[in-house]
């Protein structure tokens, strides 16, 4: 029997604004713990929350740029429940007056769009860091990222697969840090979805959900709703009926097992926050943060392909991070070739960011210079094994593509003297390859032509080269 | 009469005049808390070592600067749920019992920052909860009119402190009443302010959307003196309002009140002592001789002003004090063996019972299934209620009623009857509940000699004209004073 | 409402108190009394009006996004009963709730 499997995605992303949503204390990763709280972010008696405007715009810009509407009255609530990284005891969150709703995002599933709805996006906070620590009989508690601004976004249940969630969480993450509202560092925790997942016989009624929690990898997402659904449809199979829980997935061992009905004794009773006033987002601010958003990937990607001819396998990677696809636009508008430079990207750079994913933001190879080098390949100023050897120079030592060329001698060779000169002396020294060539051996020269680059030390046009030989060996 | 039974208004021109010091007042003060406190037990914790030295510093201020705070070396007694930098602050509970803040309440910074000097910090009913000051770890606070009865409540060591000379004023907090029921029953000035003008950073939330922070002074000059060292804007708490700066003490002896004060029937009807009723007529018939027109008013929405009252505040006290949980700071039990029990015993045996009470009802009202037929129900009530307060101030500048149903009731009196303690709370919930000022000028005693106060309620912000109306009674009634009290 | 001490017991677990047999007793009692009491509020007409969150007409209070140190953050951990490695320490929590 097949099931269809419906799936809708909770995601939380930490907003990277340098204060928390409610204190002054700073927003920061990997400080020495407790040494970023204050009397607020701490719950101490009679501290008041006072909330962070930064917060609020940077929510805003990515409702926005998932197509949400925005309210034009907001307000925070409480949520209460124990847990020993929420100082208050309760979660000053959104309840029924979220700041985004009503939005939509393609995603772009192997070259075939589908929209998949987003329900809303409301403001709230981080909780601490719990440390498990083996040496003490029990738990450590940090509370430096207790504060920080989250945006948790809900999406309609309209993923219909695994790998769909997927590729909505990478979108999601790409159009985050696109409009960098969020460092979406997945593995720091400033970025994780819930999945919640329900499976049903074609044509019948939304089957009962389960919820996996706190899942903070891409593929992670995609096992654990793999996972999920088979262990749904294999009760189901046998009968059996699925119970509406909460599950934490183990990301090592890929399974998932049940958090003790937790959900049931919970009773959040929402009310609003006294201790903050409403929000009214006035109409004018928001068509000027719209002004403000950069175009958003799929709108680039589309373009690449359109207008670029980019084949889509590439646009879509190119496009998956903005530095890369800033790069590429740069390196575009400097050498006009978008091939070249898409080629090269999907090559050489790519390389480069496999081997450390922070390269584009350390190393000084930029977009303008990328684009300089390729420009002069594409004239036949340089080889292509110069252009490696300058942006090696480029990404580890940093300089000017001109001036390393001079510096270096890269230039093509075209003084036609001097590729005699060469040709001459090969010729004299491979007396053998000659005679073969002209006993009609076509192999012979391959080799002549490759000791010719050699002794021109790669850095001459091969047409150039090859047209001098041919006039040389013809002649005698 | 000693000094430090002096108004403020009083001191500062010795001060000035260096006729006396801070230093000396100080003394005197400590020297009185020492002799009185066992019988009052106003004072949970004297800061001696801390007062003597701010009292230099304000000797030296005095000696030196010319624009100076008329509160600079006034010595001070603050509630104990508002935070205090470096003194132990507990809200009189086992929770907080060795909880030393390491920051202080808005309120009282700017108090230091003029100058004031803090001699300790004051007893209370448990985070507020309360209308006897009975309800506290360390003991109940005592009337000085008649230690057999209470001081009123919560702020019943603010108001018992400055009756009985412990401290030249006090804050206390007020959420449905407790800083205007205990100055009646003590016979001193209290005012609970608009919402919104004083911050309430760093008090001890009971109810978020009625905490207020305000002055118990001797007199209504004082009062206002106060009120100038503390109201304003803060950055810190989002529901104080900005632009709202004035010198409340400025024209308080204009005499001529050109103003319509509404009595509400509501407020006079049954249950209301007759010396309370006497007593609260003949001040607004004071208010008439000083021009005052006067009318019969009405309040209907009285009616149900205790259960809105008791919904939100208790719903808003449980979310509140959910972040005693002994992880951070505050009591924790040893004997948890885990996380459960941590959160169960150091909550069951840190809090009283109270306050478990309140937080169990406000629990219990938020909770899935009554929270929309019960708390959202109130929140509507809250609007019609104030929706009343401000029809009533279309025809009335403002409104005069009692305090209490009746004069300080005696200790254990009502303590095994919790609803009987919140119906008490009927005049002057409504303030709270609709966020206006409500000043208590002590206006007469009863047949036994305790003091009596009237409750006057303006529009919001309307502070000054409060004061004035106040300031007009205070002078026809002139000061009360215990029969009992102690002569320095 | 009728409460009883299971009812008391449930609300007890939510708010997180320990209450004695003789607590959730009086606890019952009281608040059958209270609430009994207060839910005279559900006769009172209230058609056609908003719930009121706020007594002040206050909006957007928003503070920029400057950074501040809270100068005595060492005494904030001197406050707690239980610290290691600068850390709070609670019973373990793998599951616990």
């Amino acid at each position: 029997m097949e099931y269809e499997i419906v799936i809708g995605l909770e995601i939380h992303a930490e907003l990277k604004t340098r204060t928390k949503m409610f204190c002054n204390c700073r927003n920061e990763f990997g400080a020495k713990p407790n040494t970023l709280v204050c009397p607020v972010c701490l719950a101490m008696p009679g501290a008041l929350p006072a909330m962070n405007r930064t917060a609020v715009e940077y929510a805003i810009r990515a409702g926005l740029a998932m197509n949400c509407s925005i309210s034009s009255f907001t307000k925070m609530d409480r949520k209460n429940y124990f847990y020993p990284d929420l100082p208050r005891a309760y979660q000053i969150s959104q309840y029924d007056r979220p700041l985004c709703y009503d939005g939509y995002v393609d995603i772009d599933v192997n070259g075939q769009y589908k929209r998949i709805g987003i329900e809303r996006i409301h403001l709230e906070e981080d909780a601490g860091k719990l440390i498990h620590d083996a040496c003490v009989t029990g738990s450590l508690v940090d509370y430096n990222r207790c504060g920080v601004p989250l945006i948790e976004i809900v999406s309609r249940p309209d993923i219909s697969s695994p790998e769909e969630a997927r590729i909505f969480l990478e979108t999601i993450k790409t159009i985050l840090e696109y409009v960098e509202v969020s460092d979406c560092k997945m593995q720091e925790g400033s970025l994780r979805a819930d999945v919640n997942l329900s499976v049903r016989k074609p044509g019948d009624l939304l089957g009962t959900r389960t919820e996996m929690k706190n899942i903070n990898s891409l593929h992670a997402v995609q096992r654990a709703a793999q996972a999920e659904a088979d262990r749904q449809a294999a009760i189901i199979s046998d009968g059996g009926s699925i119970i509406q829980e909460t599950r934490r997935w183990d990301d090592s061992r890929g399974e998932s097992y049940s958090m003790r009905n937790k959900e049931e004794a919970l009773d959040y009773r929402f009310f609003p926050e006294p201790d903050l006033v409403p929000v009214v987002i006035e109409k004018e601010r928001i068509e000027e943060i719209r002004k403000d958003l950069p175009e958003l990937p799929t709108s680039r990607k589309d373009r690449y392909i359109n207008d670029f001819g980019i084949p889509w396998y590439d646009a879509q990677l190119i496009t998956q991070s903005r530095p890369l696809a800033d790069m590429f636009e740069t390196a575009v508008g400097v050498c006009g070739n978008p091939k070249l430079v898409s080629n090269w990207i999907m090559t050489d750079i790519m390389r480069r960011i496999n081997e450390d994913k922070d390269f584009l933001s350390v190393s000084s190879l930029d977009g303008k210079k990328l684009g300089r080098v390729l420009d002069l390949l594409h004239k036949g100023d340089i080889t292509p094994n110069s252009a490696k050897e300058i942006l090696d120079i480029l990404a580890l030592e940093g300089g000017d593509p001109d001036a390393i060329i001079e510096k270096r001698g890269l230039k093509v060779q075209r003084d036609e003297s001097l590729i005699a000169k060469a040709v001459g002396e090969v010729l004299d020294q491979n007396p053998q390859a000659v005679a073969d060539y002209r006993s009609g051996k076509e192999k012979a020269f391959g080799f002549l032509m490759g000791r010719t680059m050699a002794a021109l030390k790669g850095r001459a046009d091969p047409a150039q080269v090859r047209e001098m030989l041919i006039h040389h060996l013809n002649k005698q | 009469m000693s000094i430090i039974d002096m108004t403020i208004k009083e001191t500062i021109d010795l001060l000035r005049r260096r006729e006396t010091s801070s230093r000396e007042l100080t003394e005197l003060a400590l020297e009185r808390i020492r002799q009185e406190n066992s019988r009052i037990n106003a004072f949970i914790t004297v800061c001696a070592d801390v007062a003597l030295s701010q009292a230099e510093a304000a000797d030296k201020r005095l000696g030196t600067e010319d624009r100076i705070s008329p509160l600079c070396g006034i010595p001070m007694g603050i509630k104990d749920n508002l935070c205090t930098r470096g003194v132990r602050t507990t809200c009189a509970s086992k929770m907080l019992e060795q909880f030393i803040p390491p920051y202080d309440a808005t309120a009282v910074e700017r108090l230091l920052s003029s100058g004031s000097v803090l001699l300790g910090k004051l007893n209370m009913d448990e985070f507020g909860m309360g209308s006897s000051s009975e309800n506290s770890i360390f003991g109940s606070v005592r009337n000085p009119w008649d230690t057999e009865r209470v001081a009123g409540g919560s702020s019943g060591g603010s108001a018992a402190a400055v009756a009985s000379g412990l401290c030249s004023f006090a804050l206390g907090s007020d959420t449905g009443g407790s800083i205007r029921q205990p100055a009646s029953f003590c016979g001193v000035v209290g005012l609970k302010p608009t919402y919104g003008l004083v911050s309430r950073y760093g008090m001890a939330a009971f109810a978020s959307s009625m905490d207020q922070i305000g002055p118990i002074t001797r007199d209504v000059t004082d009062c206002a003196l106060v009120l100038n060292g503390i109201a304003g804007h803060d950055p810190r708490d989002s529901t104080t309002v900005r632009g709202i700066g004035e010198d409340y003490s400025h024209g308080l002896e204009q005499d001529e009140l050109q103003i319509r004060v509404g009595l509400p029937k509501e407020y006079f009807g049954s249950g209301l002592d007759e010396d309370v009723k006497n007593a609260v007529y003949k001040a607004v018939s004071m208010l008439e001789e000083a021009g005052a027109v006067l009318g019969e008013s009405s309040l209907p929405t009285t009616d149900y002003a205790v259960e809105a009252h008791f919904i939100i505040s208790s719903s808003e006290a449980s979310s509140n004090l959910a972040r005693y949980d002994g992880i951070r700071y505050g009591y924790q039990n040893a004997n948890a063996k885990n996380l459960e029990e941590l959160y169960r015993l150091s909550r069951g045996d840190g809090f009283g019972s109270g306050v478990k009470r309140r937080i169990l009802l406000g629990t219990h009202i938020l909770s899935a299934g009554y929270r929309d037929q019960l708390y959202i129900k109130a929140l509507r009530a809250r609007k019609m209620i104030t929706d009343d307060f401000m029809k009533n101030f279309e025809s009335f500048d403002l409104i005069a009623t009692p305090v209490y149903p009746e004069t300080a009731f005696r200790l254990g009196e009502k303590s095994g009857n919790p609803l009987e303690m919140y119906l008490g709370d009927i005049y002057t919930v409504g303030a709270n509940l609709a966020g206006l000022p409500a000043l208590v000028v002590p206006c007469g005693l009863d047949r036994k000699g305790l003091p009596i106060g009237i409750q006057l309620v303006g529009k919001p912000f309307s502070e000054k004209l409060l004061l004035r109306a106040g300031y007009a009674i205070e002078q026809r009634v002139g000061r009360l004073k215990p029969k009992t009290k102690c002569q320095g | 409402m009728e409460a009883d001490r299971d009812l008391v017991r449930k609300i007890a677990a939510l708010a997180m108190l320990e209450l004695s047999p003789e607590e959730e007793a009086e606890f019952a009692r009281d608040m059958n009394l209270i609430m009994g009491y207060m839910e005279r509020l559900s006769e009172v007409d209230t058609h056609g009006i908003e719930p009121m969150e706020h007594v002040l007409p206050l909006e957007n209070v928003l503070r920029p996004d400057i950074p501040e140190e809270f100068s005595r953050s060492d005494d904030l951990l001197k406050c707690a009963a239980m610290v290691k490695d600068n850390c709070y320490v609670v019973p373990s929590v793998v599951d616990a709730l």
